[in-house]
């Protein structure tokens, strides 16, 4: 209980450290995901790999192939196929289809507010590793919404969603995401960016009311057409399922658009 | 032989100086990330016409050249803007004969200014 409160309270503490910081946050989450998009027809093939080391110390390496495409300036599909490494060996994970609309867009100079709403379907493709992050061989819709607000100087974005799992032995997640960053070079074009990213993810069970928060710190460097990223996820209060406890996590990325 | 190099010469240099060009200049909103950049500057150049792009993000401000054979118009460029997913706000291009035009807003307000004939 009292570690609980002491976590709840260091959480309050690095929001509150890292709110001033927010005025000068600029540029696309890690983990989280944006509003922003690139113009009809662009596409982006990236990955963010994901090493997660489990309470009991079992080690799941989940390693994503990611193509997006817009066929529109304001919509976005999406397909992710991982591949699941753990102590079994390799196997297919969960096939993921996106899909995102925006539905809002109020620009300014240098400045922009927009939302979409975001769908993504899950299909059991991979193995039941008795993990809700990982894989749980169940059907499953998330259904979302991403919020905004960029300028050169500071930027920060947000989404709140719910996702349903088609499982009697597992739990619906409401969720909720909050990323900022703090660029260390001057925004400029042609990119050439280095940003440093704090964001925050909290996941609430419905079945057996468990609740969780996650915070990443991460770093990422942006030149011309190539974005690389690496991030590291721990959990600030976690009162979830056994098969979901871990330790931390490590997340690898890389994106390339054109 | 020396007299027709001097005339094909002076004929080609009498034609280089009228492919003149048309000088773009867009204010465009929207434009809050780097790669915000980079969205616009592709969709522009998936115009036939626009070979490169200069991107100012503080100011928001798109610049182009193309050729005045090209004729390309204001109006167009606000599509393509807008394709791209930005807000055009504010257009001026001056034609390579010195005729300035100007646009402003959405497309249906285009107005038009003659500025000189540049002879």
């Amino acid at each position: 209980m009292l570690l609980q409160v002491w976590k709840r309270g260091f959480v309050l503490v690095v929001f509150l450290v890292a709110l001033p910081w927010v005025i000068w946050s600029q540029g696309p989450p890690i983990s989280g995901d944006k509003p922003i998009m690139l113009g009809a027809k662009r596409k982006v093939v990236k990955t963010l790999s994901e090493i997660r080391v489990m309470e009991d110390d079992d080690v799941f390496a989940r390693l994503p192939l990611m193509f997006h495409y817009l066929p529109t300036s304001d919509m976005l599909t999406a397909i992710h196929l991982p591949l699941l490494v753990n102590e079994a060996g390799m196997s297919l994970g969960d096939l993921d289809l996106m899909y995102k609309y925006q539905y809002f867009r109020k620009d300014g100079k240098a400045k922009t507010f927009r939302m979409v709403a975001k769908a993504v379907q899950t299909f059991p493709t991979g193995k039941d590793v008795d993990n809700p992050d990982i894989g749980i061989k169940a059907f499953q819709t998330y259904i979302g919404t991403v919020a905004g607000y960029e300028t050169i100087k500071y930027g920060i974005s947000g989404e709140l969603g719910f996702k349903l799992v088609f499982d009697e032995e597992h739990s619906h997640v409401f969720r909720q995401k909050l990323g900022f960053g703090l660029p260390l070079l001057k925004p400029a074009y042609p990119v050439n960016q280095l940003n440093l990213y704090f964001e925050y993810q909290s996941d609430y069970f419905t079945e057996n009311r468990g609740y969780r928060l996650l915070y990443a710190q991460g770093i990422q460097y942006a030149k011309g057409q190539w974005t690389y990223e690496v991030s590291a996820q721990f959990p600030l209060v976690q009162n979830v399922p056994d098969g979901a406890l871990f330790k931390y996590a490590f997340l690898l990325g890389t994106r390339y658009v054109f | 032989m020396k007299k027709i190099i001097v005339i094909v010469a002076a004929l080609f240099f009498t034609v280089a100086t009228y492919a003149q060009n048309d000088a773009f200049s867009i204010k465009v909103d929207g434009l809050g990330c780097p790669y915000c950049a980079f969205g616009l500057e592709k969709k522009m150049k998936e115009m036939d016409q626009v070979k490169t792009v200069n991107i100012d993000i503080e100011t928001g401000t798109l610049e182009f050249d193309v050729p005045s054979s090209d004729a390309l118009g204001l109006d167009d460029v606000f599509a393509q803007i807008n394709k791209a997913g930005y807000t055009p706000v504010k257009g001026k291009v001056i034609r390579g004969d010195g005729e300035e035009e100007e646009l402003e807003g959405e497309v249906k307000s285009k107005k038009r200014k003659k500025k000189g004939s540049g002879f």
